[in-house]
């Protein structure tokens, strides 16, 4: 996608992304938010209203080798629908002129 | 996925108006050491292809809409993960730049990864995959 002018503005004016103090030029990326396990902060969890499964729980383990555990939740397909929805519809609202992909099975 | 067409289905069901492209990916091994089974699988990406096109344009008719959501085939490779241990690729301390998704690759490797590049290109109907 393409970030405009005003974008770029709001973005380093801070509210959305820290100023790095570099320029920044027109630059065509491809966010990729989807992976096969996303890691969400527990507050944000609880904001949404999603349960937490239970009995299974992932090991993280970080570059340095340390390991934590994390308990998992499960979002069925609907719920994904509705909440990539509901995002791309932010993201439009920040600018209108970026496109974006909803997250497929990987067949 | 298990739940791969139905979850594109209603993926698409509910972020139709929102979005303007559906991902794939593709990720392909040789671990059934089957020379020819893996040289032919980049075939499995046209059906791929025409069946996600086919959905999407599925919740289209539904919807009672003209709208075409596009395809973005953002992820493919021959990929192994798995050739070298974690051991060797997650070592102590905050390593510069560890190789955690590097591959050691052979020249079977090279053509099936070239087929998938062809596969790519090829003319899907009205969309090309990006």
């Amino acid at each position: 996608m393409t970030l405009r002018n005003s974008t770029r503005r709001r973005l380093l004016r801070g509210s959305l992304y820290p100023s790095t103090g570099v320029t920044v030029a027109d630059v065509v990326l491809l966010v990729d938010s989807g992976a096969d396990v996303t890691l969400l902060p527990r507050q944000a969890v609880e904001r949404l209203g999603i349960g937490l499964a239970t009995g299974r729980g992932y090991e993280i383990s970080g570059f340095d080798g340390t390991k934590s555990f994390v308990p998992p939740v499960n979002l069925d397909m609907h719920e994904y629908g509705r909440a990539a929805a509901e995002a791309a519809k932010m993201m439009k609202w920040v600018d209108p002129s970026i496109e974006l992909a909803a997250c497929g099975s990987s067949g | 996925m298990a739940t791969y067409g139905a979850w594109e289905d209603t993926v698409l069901e509910h972020t139709f108006d929102h979005v303007e492209y559906i991902s794939l990916h593709t990720y392909i091994n040789n671990y059934e050491r089957n020379t020819k089974a893996f040289l032919a699988s980049p075939d499995l990406m046209d059906r791929f292809i025409e069946e996600v096109v086919a959905i999407a344009d599925a919740v289209a008719a539904r919807k009672r809409s003209s709208k075409r959501v596009m395809l973005s085939f953002d992820e493919w490779n021959v990929w192994y993960r798995t050739r070298r241990t974690p051991a060797d690729r997650v070592k102590p301390g905050w390593p510069i730049a560890p190789p955690i998704l590097e591959e050691i690759y052979s020249v079977q490797d090279a053509l099936v990864f070239g087929g998938m590049y062809l596969k790519l290109a090829a003319v899907h109907d009205d969309r090309p995959p990006r």
